[in-house]
């Protein structure tokens, strides 16, 4: 991120990078934990404690049906993250499998995925998951389903370019003069190339995703209640913004933390897989 | 030149056709049946007995296959019709026209914004390299980066709008409305103009001939715009190419936000309602705008670097 | 008469390795009228040293001595009286002129800017100088409003040669300026250079023997960040006295490609005492324990070793 030729310059980036990692593990274990993390029942209502304000029963405060802030975050963690991390994984997949095809075999194929590459990307950013999953129906899964399909293409592409590089290069011409069949030049010498790219991309990926799946919760198009999202959270937030404005601010710092978390992790990430560093002056 | 802006014009709309042709599909897969959703928003639920749903079928051609509804949709678009919206029964294109104005002051406005405070917020981290400056503006941008955008827009409506009343938190019409949905939109996107025109012009600066202006002795403002800003901007361009795509994004879920008029929210209602020519209308509209845009980004790119203009003289 | 004199000259470089020294302790001086060359093998330091004569070191680069030319210690000007002396009073020549030329600028703009912010020259008068400054150096004047891409490797370095005598400098830096030209066109550059330099000084900067022969007057050796010899330049090849010179003639192709064994040592690791020594086929007990000083020998013949 500094990219400062400096030794501090360089521990600051990593020391990030690190922070971001360490963050996201502890929102994870916290997902994961969360029945013994949570101080509340997170589902209890307490038309009592409607809307108060953090104090030292309910760190985050309540909303309007008295429903704990914190535990609803907590749960709501397992959502976003899950969600998050789910939809980049099978998209990532999916989307380097395609790549992989499509840059080694050329051709037709090629031709054909990359058109349909070029589809994904005709509607800018969150616009073809938002038609998708708003004619779906609300749902997780509708909500990940809408989002994979969508996301698959931005690795397609990246991996297709590696593959495009990589494909030229002489070991890989060896090896088919040994004889090695496609499907294990693929799995052996292509795909652990194309490795790095994707993971980084991956990263952000993460990143993405949270903000995509928060925005369409928001809109009422993801995750309904019981299920609470960060998203959702803020959605319900809407109508007591004034007189309860930790409604509104906790969910959405929350989101901002930790796409910033992921954010930081890719960006150690690049600089750790960037061996040509960016420093270009020649003595 | 004119070979691969074909070319591009090619595979633009073979895109565009494919992804009208999805969501066209999409409507066809969906939960619900198509005629008996279209009686009942056209007669109410109670009039859409099954001889007016009969009726609506022949009358709109819902029976037959699905290729050739899209291509009389098609036909139609073709000539200028674009069907009418099943839920204002105001023709779909007339739809769209009327709120095209109000997206594209929102989505104008908010570039100006993001630029004026991305670029310079860039330029002077890379030229501060290292320094607090730097950091300052790098961890800005971040932050920028990171943020939700609707959630900014519902904190710049807590603040500015509820507690201290200065701005209108909805609707359109003054310049006042204006300001809060723009500076969401704007300020969203200006982290991340301004973290790529940094890396853009910091990679300039490393560059050989920046040494050799400098050898040349020739004064910084000098080597800043000649050979700096000049060279920058052809990363910049491309990153605003990008922007593009986030821009129409932010634009359309901020319109809900601030109830702001657009085309934006005339398709997530649309999409709400599932009223299909106008989401057919408006996909079909934000996809060739959008191409068009990112062609025209294309041939700015060409102008400003000489090595990939395509005309060569050799 | 002494034009510039390097005065115990070090430079450091901020590394991730740690503090290396790129230049130890270089004491040099150019005369007037006098074409020198500095030769070594790739990493030896000498483009660096090139590279603080006009205050061009890499922001990670501390440097220590003087500079003295004009009268002034050009280490210890600020950047403001630096950027008048850079191209008027010394002008350096870059290797590589395909990245050292602005590729969204034509020839002709990124000459005309000498003219026109440097030598405040008319308006009217910048284009008829700039075509003679083009035939000067041998390119035809019609190709001046193509961009760098559209040049050959040749025309470009001779671009960066006109850069540089436009402004009629007194000297001239020249950093391995005929590195990767194929042999026809190096002698042609070669050529030009002899030309141009007729009537000012210039410091050579190369790898390349047969071209420092060919244009230098006197020669200093680099090995490692030190001078290890200087001598006129025939003097030189005829009667090398340091090893390291004797090994770098006799591998070349005319003398029998004969390799001197060994690599050169990173800056990070440099041996004891003689840092030539582990490679040295004369080396003595002595040389690995005491670290030898540049001592003149007469007639302009200076030797660094024990």
């Amino acid at each position: 991120m500094t990219d400062t030729f400096s030794p501090i310059g360089r521990l600051a980036d990593h020391r990030l990078a690190l922070a971001g990692g360490i963050l996201i593990l502890m929102v994870s274990l916290m997902a994961v934990l969360a029945p013994h993390v949570a101080p509340h029942d997170p589902r209890q209502t307490d038309m009592d404690q409607s809307l108060t304000a953090p104090n030292r029963t309910f760190p985050l405060g309540t909303n309007k049906l008295g429903r704990c802030v914190l535990s609803q975050m907590i749960y709501g963690a397992r959502v976003t993250l899950g969600v998050g991390m789910g939809v980049v994984l099978v998209s990532a997949l999916v989307g380097m499998i395609l790549g992989v095809v499509s840059g080694y075999y050329g051709g037709m194929v090629d031709e054909v995925i990359m058109r349909l590459v070029d589809v994904m990307f005709a509607l800018p950013g969150i616009l073809p998951a938002l038609i998708i999953a708003g004619l779906l129906g609300p749902g997780i899964f509708n909500l990940m389903l809408a989002l994979t399909i969508t996301a698959w293409a931005g690795y397609a592409r990246i991996v297709r370019s590696s593959v495009l590089t990589i494909k030229p290069l002489p070991f890989v011409e060896s090896a088919k003069a040994l004889g090695a069949s496609h499907l294990y030049i693929m799995r052996v010498h292509i795909i652990p190339n194309c490795l790095a790219p994707v993971i980084v991309l991956a990263t952000f990926g993460v990143a993405r995703t949270i903000l995509a799946v928060s925005a369409l919760s928001f809109l009422g198009l993801g995750c309904q209640t019981p299920n609470f999202d960060w998203g959702a959270m803020l959605k319900e937030s809407l109508l007591y913004m004034r007189t309860a404005p930790h409604l509104l601010v906790c969910p959405g710092l929350a989101i901002m933390l930790l796409v910033l978390a992921f954010n930081f992790l890719g960006d150690g990430l690049r600089d750790l897989m960037d061996v040509q560093a960016n420093r270009k002056q020649k003595y | 030149m004119d070979e691969y802006l074909l070319k591009r014009m090619v595979s633009s709309v073979i895109a565009i056709t494919g992804v009208s042709l999805l969501t066209f599909l999409l409507l066809f897969v969906l939960p619900g049946d198509p005629a008996e959703m279209l009686a009942i928003s056209k007669y109410g639920p109670r009039d859409a007995t099954q001889a007016a749903i009969d009726h609506l079928i022949r009358q709109e051609g819902l029976d037959q296959p699905v290729v050739i509804q899209y291509a009389r949709w098609l036909k139609g678009v073709v000539s200028g019709d674009m069907g009418t919206s099943r839920i204002s029964g105001k023709p779909v294109w007339q739809e769209i026209n009327v709120r095209f104005p109000a997206t594209l002051c929102l989505a104008g406005t908010s570039l100006v914004v993001s630029l004026c405070v991305g670029l310079p917020l860039g330029i002077v981290a890379a030229l501060q390299r290292g320094t607090l400056w730097d950091h300052l503006a790098t961890g800005t941008s971040l932050i920028g980066v990171a943020i939700p955008n609707f959630w900014l827009g519902l904190i710049l409506i807590l603040v500015f709008g509820l507690y201290l009343g200065w701005l209108p938190t909805f609707g359109y019409g003054t310049l006042p409305h204006l300001v809060l949905p723009a500076a969401t939109v704007g300020i969203s996107m200006a982290g991340i103009t301004a973290r790529l025109t940094r890396s853009a012009v910091i990679d300039v600066l490393g560059q050989a001939y920046i040494k050799t202006a400098r050898a040349k002795g020739l004064p910084g403002r000098v080597i800043l715009s000649r050979h700096v800003i000049k060279n920058a901007l052809i990363p910049i361009v491309t990153i605003a190419g990008i922007q593009l795509g986030h821009l129409l994004e932010g634009t359309v879920i901020i319109e809900m936000v601030f109830a702001w008029p657009g085309i934006g929210r005339l398709l997530i209602e649309a999409v709400h309602n599932r009223d299909v020519p106008q989401i057919q209308g408006c996909v079909l509209y934000i996809a060739i705008v959008f191409c068009l845009v990112n062609v025209l980004i294309d041939l700015l790119y060409t102008r400003l670097d000489p090595r990939v203009r395509l005309t060569d003289r050799d | 008469m002494v034009l510039l004199d390097i005065h115990q000259l070090c430079v450091r470089l901020a590394t991730r390795a740690g503090m290396v020294e790129a230049n130890s302790n270089i004491n040099l001086s150019i005369h007037q009228d006098e074409r020198l060359g500095l030769i070594g093998e790739t990493g030896c330091g000498k483009s660096i040293l090139g590279h603080a004569l006009v205050g061009l070191l890499p922001e990670n680069a501390v440097a220590t001595g003087k500079i003295i030319y004009g009268g002034r210690n050009l280490l210890a000007q600020p950047e403001a009286a630096l950027q008048k002396i850079r191209g008027r009073d010394i002008a350096m020549i870059f290797q590589d002129p395909r990245s050292s030329l602005n590729p969204v600028l034509t020839v002709y703009e990124q000459l005309m800017e000498i003219y026109r912010y440097r030598l405040s020259v008319p308006r009217n008068q910048i284009r008829a100088k700039t075509i003679r400054l083009l035939e000067r150096v041998g390119i035809d004047a019609q190709r001046m409003d193509d961009y760098p891409h559209q040049f050959s490797g040749g025309m470009l370095q001779r671009v960066m040669i006109a850069m540089a005598i436009a402004f009629q400098p007194p000297l001239l830096v020249a950093d391995e300026i005929t590195k990767g030209l194929d042999r026809p066109v190096k002698w042609k550059i070669v050529d030009l250079i002899r030309d141009v330099t007729a009537d000012r000084s210039m410091l050579l900067i190369t790898h390349d023997l047969t071209v420092a022969r060919a244009l230098c007057d006197r020669i200093a050796v680099m090995y490692a960040g030190e001078i290890v010899e200087i001598n006129r330049t025939e003097s030189l090849f005829n009667t090398p006295a340091h090893p390291y010179t004797r090994g770098l003639i006799s591998a070349l192709p005319a003398s029998g490609l004969h390799p001197i064994a060994g690599q050169a040592p990173g800056l990070t690791g440099l041996p004891h005492g003689c840092r030539f020594h582990p490679r040295c086929e004369i080396s003595e007990h002595i040389c690995s324990r005491r670290h030898p000083q540049l001592r003149p020998l007469g007639n302009d013949h200076y030797l660094r070793c024990s």
